[in-house]
């Protein structure tokens, strides 16, 4: 037996301490080095490995070195309270939030679309009503919970190691997951998300009423703007994006 | 690996064994196969993130999300670790707790919280550790009095007991004999690596080890034939070479049981 007891506390603090920190010396704690490694490893790559699933781009766009760095800080200094696993990469994004990555201006961006795609794949959503056949004019038509626009400055969906944008370009991408539980995207163009931010905003309304009040926020006739509205609401129609509310 | 599962016949195995934390809130087409696989066989629920010896709050949270998540898929048998995964947020992954009066009477007060929430008991497994923490009393008189304490259930982990005895220098048949009878409600064996002759790293990564069958054995003859879990987490093999290490399982089960009989 070891001479004295310690402090449950004290004892907690300074092996949590060694393992987030590998520069720590061990001061109460008596061990080896090599046995601490073994938690250090252990633990910074089941870290590295739920960051590095979620955020492959990011990784790879980072370089190993400098990613590892991140990982690394991650682990060491952000204090992450979700005890569920998937939603470490919340933590991540959050902690990511936080950091200032001023030479690769759109890693936040980026983070946060890998999330999104992630989300889209693994979230428990149970709406999941059955494709519109039609859309009537007179029907008060939503977006699905299954269907996520988000609007980035960068053109995040293209980013790879390959490809680093050297300046921002206005993005719009919508990511849903089908009936099938297929998850995909596609771009949309100013227009339509505008046209979506307008459908779910505010009580619901008769779609027609709705292009209405598009035409008046954004001063266009309504005549011209019906048709272009309908071919895109019927586009997301066949994806299985639309439903009817309050039926 | 998921879909080796799902294409298991009925009676390859008799339970699976799942991380809730791996689970919970997850929808999609994982949500999908997770549901079919129950459809296969019944759901044990082995816990990661309760950490039930840490100085930080029990998270009720969390034990709510459990609670539903048992009644939705009907567990009734949920193990945590006797260790902790958190020190001011989580770590997700287990530490050893000093062997210490104090942190048995801590761990026994949080169980006690815990399986009164919850309604059910908590079974609590023994941990491989790879630094030392005997102080007042050694491992095994700890987990004895954290039972004694709180009322617990076990899970006797044969292989963590083996990583132990080599990591630690104990004898592991002892070890078995003197846990707490009528406590061991579950078992578990995996592979394991090593590190060095006298540093062994329990992974879940490889073939089970001719000793831990040894001690899977003498664990049946000393604690009677428990619900027994393969467990492996990465580097599979062909799904056969799996099962055929569950029908290991099974067949020092019967040969334990033929010896109890004949006795």
């Amino acid at each position: 037996m070891k001479p004295s007891a310690p402090d449950l506390h004290r004892f907690q603090s300074e092996l949590s301490g060694l393992i987030r920190e590998p520069n720590n010396s061990p001061e109460e704690i008596e061990t080896e080095e090599r046995r601490l490694k073994v938690y250090r490893e252990l633990f910074f790559n089941n870290v590295e490995g739920f960051a590095s699933g979620a955020f492959p781009v990011l990784k790879d766009v980072l370089g190993e070195d400098r990613w590892t760095r991140l990982v690394r800080q991650f682990f060491r200094d952000y204090h992450a309270k979700t005890p569920l696993f998937l939603q470490i990469s919340e933590e991540f994004l959050t902690f990511l939030s936080q950091q200032e990555i001023d030479d690769i201006p759109y890693a936040q961006e980026l983070a946060h679309w890998e999330w999104m795609e992630l989300h889209a794949d693994v979230t428990d959503t149970l709406d999941c009503p059955e494709v519109l056949a039609h859309i009537d004019l007179e029907d008060c038509i939503g977006l699905r919970d299954c269907a996520w626009p988000v609007a980035y400055q960068w053109p995040v969906h293209q980013i790879s190691s390959a490809y680093l944008p050297n300046e921002p370009v206005a993005t719009f991408l919508m990511v849903y997951r089908q009936m099938d539980w297929h998850v995909g995207f596609i771009e949309l163009n100013p227009m339509s998300y505008l046209l979506l931010e307008t459908l779910s905003t505010g009580e619901p309304l008769a779609l027609k009423g709705r292009i209405a009040q598009f035409c008046q926020t954004h001063s266009l006739e309504y005549q011209a703007i019906e048709g272009p509205v309908m071919e895109v609401l019927n586009q997301w129609r066949q994806l299985g994006l639309l439903k009817v509310i309050g039926e | 690996m998921l879909d080796d599962l799902a294409n298991l016949n009925e009676g390859d195995v008799d339970f699976f064994e799942l991380a809730p934390e791996n689970w919970i809130n997850v929808g999609g087409r994982f949500g999908r196969a997770f549901r079919q696989l129950n459809e296969k066989a019944p759901f044990i629920c082995h816990g990661l993130s309760l950490s039930i010896g840490s100085h930080d709050p029990l998270d009720m949270a969390f034990l709510k999300q459990l609670k539903q998540f048992f009644k939705e898929y009907d567990i009734t048998l949920y193990c945590e670790h006797l260790s902790y995964c958190s020190h001011n947020g989580h770590m997700y992954d287990l530490m050893p707790l000093p062997f210490t009066e104090e942190a048995a009477c801590h761990v026994a007060e949080r169980v006690k919280r815990v399986q009164d929430f919850l309604d059910m008991p908590l079974v609590l497994e023994n941990v491989s550790a790879y630094i030392e923490a005997k102080y007042e009393m050694d491992e095994l008189a700890f987990v004895n009095r954290v039972a004694e304490l709180s009322g617990c259930q076990l899970l006797l982990d044969v292989n963590n007991v083996f990583v132990n005895s080599v990591n630690h220098g104990f004898d592991p048949f002892d070890y078995i004999s003197g846990v707490s009878k009528d406590r061991v409600r579950y078992i578990h064996v995996a592979g394991h690596y090593e590190e060095a002759p006298d540093l062994l790293v329990d992974t879940h990564g490889a073939d089970v080890k001719e000793e831990v069958w040894q001690l899977l054995a003498h664990a049946y003859r000393i604690h009677g034939v428990q619900p027994t879990l393969l467990e492996r987490d990465f580097n599979f093999p062909d799904i056969n070479e799996l099962l055929a290490e569950v029908g290991q399982i099974r067949d020092i089960q019967r040969e334990v049981s033929h010896e109890a009989k004949r006795a």
